[in-house]
């Protein structure tokens, strides 16, 4: 059973308008490129490529095909033979040819038939290859960062690819977290645009049109503090407004949505608590850190603490909630935003806190070339009172 | 040195991304090579003149530069072309082209069997002819692509890669075997016609001819030799680019500013060289894809003190050795360093003193 | 092995190829780590420093995967080639090498089994090029090498006339992925081209042929250059200048790396030849003298050259041998004096050599003294002589009253003093001279020298 946030219904869908100009205006300028909307967990980064195909569609010349790679249902959308969606089970290798098959017949493609059917997918991305470009295609894959590397490198051998091998063509992609590692120079290339936090206006007008469509529990007079506990991110300001618990108890549920959701399915119910637990003091720590910057802070003197760090940091890693930038690894701020919040509001911040600052004196002193460096991993601007 | 093994996991790699000094050995070429902003233009549809010192990465980018035609699936036709003997006879080079354009079709026809049967009898019959040009002739050729399993068993013997990845030979291989031996072929073609067929018979949109080695001679050392000897190339240029066939030179730096290579309207000149940022990310790409996107720079497997390992790396190399082989060299000795003091990281004295282990290994 | 017959060859012996217990003496040094791994290698490496010691290891110790073929590039002299053609004609015979260490590996045809028509025919071409003579002939010829069952596997290949499907006129490339097909099929997986030999090429230094020569091999190189196969050139230091002048390309594919020895290395060839050579498996230099002294002795005169140690320590062996128990302190400074290091000259470069120990600055006079003696060793040498010699230039002595003779008592301090200060330069104790010994009142000779 889908959570309410992963059916997509275009009557819901609120601002973007910025976005959605600067595709239109980049599809105008350009014959062809590849633009991958990066977005933290919670963004909004599948509703928007949902919609995004929605308006696309609307244009004549455009041949949008949409690829949602996790579970998603869009009941609007059941008709249409130019949307791989599956409310049951995330995308997978053997899905390829099938989304072949139907590129091929949407985009008039002749293709080369043979009897044997292992060969079918490499005369399919031929043809792609080949097509006569009397229209554009557009191919819109939502969470490709995310998905496994096989099904990531599939996509790319067999659709993109071939794809870009013909003059005019588009390619939408949407990612959380890290870049992955592409292969063929256009994708290394891409054009990264950054899917920002909505303006508040914006959440507040959109839990409103929540709201009369039935869909929330809480008042509306809760929703300004609602619109600020989520710091922008459409995710938590839904959950939270669709809670029936207290507002301080509703913003630990939404950050446990934010969190476990995306952890990898074998990870036990206790280890989600840790993890939990340990990215609420990772979200304290203000400069990018590395295991061996944060193991002590974590796991204090527990002999086991650098195995224990890694762990939480390739699961983290593992959910693309956390990534390796410059000089350490980020936690997504999306995620750090509202545990700040809530540590704050919840009084708990004070303890941990007080073993950073700990931590941070030490490393000061064992490496005081880079005394500076340690100095800021207290967060700034954050006051417990 | 330490086997490989021991600081992989130590360090949290998949791979060794510094196992080859020459990456035109380096299967994840594809996804590491970086490109200089330079020489992108090698990759645009228009003939080009790559320049760069022995060892400053022209054959690698070759073969990046094959690979992504192949990726293309052939509307954009790879030859690669490297000349193995020196001779200074006018049709010398386009011969062997010729001959080169023979293993790329039988590749082509070999990725896509199925293609075949459906072409016009006078195609096939020119096909024929062309691939008599292939290496102990055709007929040897096709007991391979008889008696063969893979794809990859081809590229070996031909030295060329496949256009698509067909997960093994099957009967409609052993079909364009049969249907090859019995055709007959039609008499030599000329150059020009084997253009025409690998547009008309294959779709092909354009023909990329990759031309490297010519430096590898000892006749060839002194530039106006050199030039001399290519004079036949420079001179199809014009016409060979309105048909969308274009050459791409891999030449030796010592030659980049010979007026006939500089001044053609027909054909881009870019110098392959190295500036430390570039060495930098020579090695982070490797970092990053050797450990699946987990990191993206040897400071993630540091000691807190040290920061900018790549840069500093590449700080320490002299001027001649401002090479990417340099640089790799530079990464084995410091991982294999770091390994044997027992750290856990790579530390400050690693760094610094992995200049004179760099020193003798030279 | 334990015989004193043996153990004169195992110090005196210093052709790798004529070592049967390499293995078991063989010291691993870090170029020979280097050697190891799948680079192409240029190891430079001082006559008797153990370059095909470790070529000989190397081969030992491959991998099941990994083929490897012996190169000793002849100097190609038949026709005056140079350029591309002198290349060609090094790499025909390196492939020669290639076709025949397929036959002398003598697993081919267990790793082959019934090879494939293409595989079989491939292979018989490749030797009908590739054979120094006449195939079945060469073939036969191996009988004491090959199984009988071998050597009829082989002759059932070329009963088969030659299929006409192979055409003449390949590139050489060509041919070697040819036989990389072959290798692959024998489940090799890679190709490692050995070169070594090239000592021979020119006894006396090196000329502008060695370098075309160099430029020829490394020319040929490039035509291996792919991705199974590595090249393991093994290149006397002398020939590194010549080397770096050529324009090979390949050099910038390969390591260059040095064979030094350190001085615990070469302790540890000493002992582990020591073990192989005495009845007890434990034998090391310690039990044999005073090994501090010893050791001093070898690290000063020996310097980092096992073709030294061994020399010095062989007769070492013989002594202790001899007496049958281990020489003590005194007995191993008597040996020391006894058995001093040899003394070389360099002529033309003026370099006066003890064992491996050069001796710095010597003044003219010094120099044309120990010449003018190392020509006359095995007979006295009056002072007179040796003044006219060193200070006049003439071989022989005046006449009384001949302008250039002059008064014994202007030109005695002088002689004395040139003595004096060679004796400081070259004796181990100037006090107790071994090298440069006087005969009173008959003049002096020089001992131990070596041409």
């Amino acid at each position: 059973m889908l959570q309410p946030y992963k059916i997509f219904n275009s009557a819901e869908f609120i601002d973007r308008d910025s976005e959605f100009e600067r595709v239109g205006a980049f599809q105008k300028e350009k014959s062809r490129g590849v633009i991958i909307f990066e977005g933290e967990r919670g963004s909004g980064k599948t509703t928007f490529l949902f919609e995004l195909y929605r308006r696309l569609h609307e244009q004549h010349e455009l041949r949008p095909f949409l690829i949602s790679l996790f579970p998603h249902s869009a009941p609007e959308f059941a008709s249409n033979k130019n949307i791989w969606l599956n409310s049951e089970r995330q995308f997978q290798k053997s899905d390829v040819p099938d989304v072949l098959n139907h590129l091929a017949h949407y985009l008039e493609v002749e293709v080369i038939e043979t009897d044997d059917r292992d060969f079918q997918k490499d005369y399919f991305a031929r043809g792609l290859a080949y097509r006569a470009s009397k229209t554009i295609p557009i191919l819109l894959v939502d969470a490709i960062y995310e998905c496994p590397d096989e099904t990531r490198l599939e996509i790319e051998k067999y659709i993109l690819v071939p794809l870009l091998a013909s003059e005019r063509v588009f390619i939408i992609l949407s990612g959380r977290g890290k870049y992955p590692i592409w292969s063929r120079p256009e994708l290394q290339n891409a054009e990264i645009w950054k899917l920002e936090p909505l303006e508040r206006a914006f959440i507040r007008e959109q839990l409103v049109k929540l709201k009369e469509l039935g869909k929330l529990q809480r008042d509306l007079s809760e929703f300004d503090a609602i619109v600020e506990l989520s710091s922008g991110n459409p995710l938590i300001a839904r959950v939270l407004a669709d809670s029936k618990k207290p507002l301080l108890d509703g913003l630990s549920e939404a950050i446990d949505v934010m969190i476990k959701d995306v952890l990898p399915s074998w990870i036990s119910d206790e280890e989600k608590l840790e993890i939990r637990s340990q990215v609420e003091k990772l979200a304290l720590v203000d400069i990018p850190f590395r295991n061996i910057d944060v193991e002590e802070y974590l796991y204090g003197n527990d002999p086991e603490r650098r195995r224990k760090t890694d762990r939480v940091f390739n699961i983290l890693k593992a959910s693309h909630l956390m990534v390796y930038e410059g000089k350490g690894h980020h936690l997504n701020q999306s995620l750090v935003d509202p545990i700040r919040k809530w540590l704050k509001l919840q009084g708990r911040a004070d303890k941990y806190l007080e073993q950073l600052r700990a931590v941070s004196l030490r490393l000061q002193k064992e490496y005081p070339t880079v005394k500076g460096w340690y100095e800021r991993m207290l967060p700034h601007n954050f006051t417990t009172a | 040195m330490e086997p490989p093994a021991t600081w992989l996991s130590v360090f949290g790699f998949t791979f060794d991304p510094f196992e080859h000094l020459d990456s035109t050995k380096d299967a994840h070429l594809q996804e590491y090579l970086v490109i200089p902003p330079a020489v992108q233009n090698t990759l645009l549809d228009q003939s080009v003149a790559v320049f760069a010192q022995p060892g400053g990465g022209k054959s690698a980018l070759r073969i990046y530069t094959a690979n992504f035609y192949k990726d293309s699936r052939g509307v954009r036709f790879p030859v690669t072309y490297v000349p193995e003997d020196y001779s200074t006879q006018s049709n010398f080079h386009f011969n062997g082209i010729k001959r080169s354009l023979a293993r790329a079709a039988f590749m082509y026809l070999a990725s896509y069997p199925d293609l075949f049967f459906d072409l016009s009898s006078e195609y096939k019959k020119q096909l024929k002819g062309l691939l008599l040009d292939l290496p102990f002739g055709l007929d040897f050729n096709l007991s391979l692509l008889t008696e063969s399993r893979f794809l990859s068993d081809l590229e070996a013997v031909l030295g060329t890669s496949a256009f698509s990845s067909l997960p093994a030979l099957d009967r409609a291989h052993h079909q364009l075997a049969r249907e090859l031996a019995k055709e007959s072929p039609s008499k030599s073609l000329a150059l020009e016609d084997c253009f025409a067929l690998l547009k008309d018979a294959f779709g092909a949109k354009s023909i990329h001819i990759l031309i490297d080695g010519l430096d590898g001679f000892i006749e060839t050392q002194s530039p106006e030799s050199l030039l001399a000897w290519i004079e036949p190339l420079l001179n199809v240029l014009e016409n060979w680019q309105n048909k969308n066939i274009y050459l791409k030179f891999f030449l030796p730096l010592d030659i980049s500013d010979a007026p006939a290579l500089t001044n053609s309207r027909y054909l881009r000149a870019a110098s392959l060289t190295w500036d430390d940022h570039l060495l930098a990310e020579v090695v982070r790409r490797r970092v990053f894809v050797a450990s699946r996107g987990a990191f993206d720079s040897l400071d993630a497997i540091s000691a807190p003190d040290v920061r900018s390992v790549e840069l500093t790396l590449a700080h320490q190399l002299g001027e001649k050795d401002k090479l990417p082989r340099q640089m790799i060299i530079k990464c084995r000795n410091l991982l294999a360093k770091a390994v044997k003091s027992k750290k856990e990281w790579i530390t400050s004295e690693d760094l610094f003193d992995g200049e004179s282990l760099y020193a003798a290994a030279i | 092995m334990n015989s004193a017959s043996s153990t004169e060859s195992l110090f005196k012996t210093l052709k790798a190829e004529n070592e049967p217990w390499l293995g078991e003496v063989f010291v691993s040094l870090p170029a020979f780590e280097r050697l190891k791994e799948n680079d192409s290698t240029i190891l430079y490496g001082e006559t008797g420093s153990g370059k095909t010691a470790m070529r000989l290891a190397l081969t030992k110790e491959r991998d099941e995967k990994i083929f490897t073929v012996l190169w000793q590039p002849e100097p190609i002299l038949e026709n005056p080639a140079s350029g591309t053609a002198l290349a060609q004609q090094a790499v025909k015979r390196a492939l020669n090498a290639c076709a025949e260490s397929l036959i002398l590996d003598g697993s081919l045809p267990r790793r082959l089994g019934e090879p494939s028509g293409h595989i079989a025919s491939a292979l018989q071409w490749f030797l009908q090029n590739h054979l120094p003579f006449d195939t079945i002939l060469y073939i036969q010829d191996q009988a004491n090498h090959l199984s009988q069952d071998d050597l009829q596997w082989y002759l059932k290949l070329f009963e088969q006339p030659l299929p006409p499907v192979v055409k003449e006129g390949v590139s050489f490339k060509d041919q070697l992925r040819l036989l990389l097909m072959i290798l692959r099929a024998a489940k090799y997986e890679r190709l490692w081209l050995t070169i070594d030999g090239l000592e021979r090429w020119t006894p006396r230094g090196v000329g502008d042929q060695v370098e075309a020569l160099l430029e020829a091999v490394l020319s040929t190189l490039v035509f291996f250059d792919l991705k199974e196969v590595s090249f393991k050139f093994f290149v006397p230091s002398s020939f590194k200048s010549a080397l770096h002048k050529t324009s090979g390309v390949e050099r910038y594919r390969s390591i260059e790396t040095d064979l030094t020895w350190s001085a615990d290395s070469l302790r540890e060839m000493l002992e582990k030849r020591l073990a192989c050579a005495l009845p007890s498996k434990k034998a090391s230099l310690a039990s044999l003298c005073d090994e501090e002294e010893f050791l001093h002795w070898l690290k000063e005169y020996g310097g980092t050259s096992p073709r030294a140690w061994l020399g010095f320590t062989a007769p070492l062996v013989m002594e202790y041998q001899k007496r049958g128990k281990r020489l003590t302190s005194a007995h191993t400074r008597e040996f020391i004096f006894q058995h001093p290091a040899p003394l070389r000259f360099h002529r033309e470069r003026r370099e006066v050599w003890v064992g491996e120990k050069r001796i710095t600055s010597c003044s003219t006079p010094e120099f044309r003294v120990l010449e003018y003696l190392s020509a006359h060793t095995g007979k006295i040498t009056t002072l007179e002589e040796l003044y006219y010699y060193a200070y006049k230039e003439l071989n022989e002595v005046p006449d009384k009253g001949a302008p250039d003779w002059t008064p014994p008592k202007t030109w005695r301090g002088a002689m004395d003093n040139v003595l004096m200060r060679i004796r400081q330069k070259i004796e181990p104790d100037p006090k107790h001279p071994r090298y440069l010994v006087t005969h009173h009142g008959k003049g002096v000779e020089l001992l131990h020298t070596e041409m």
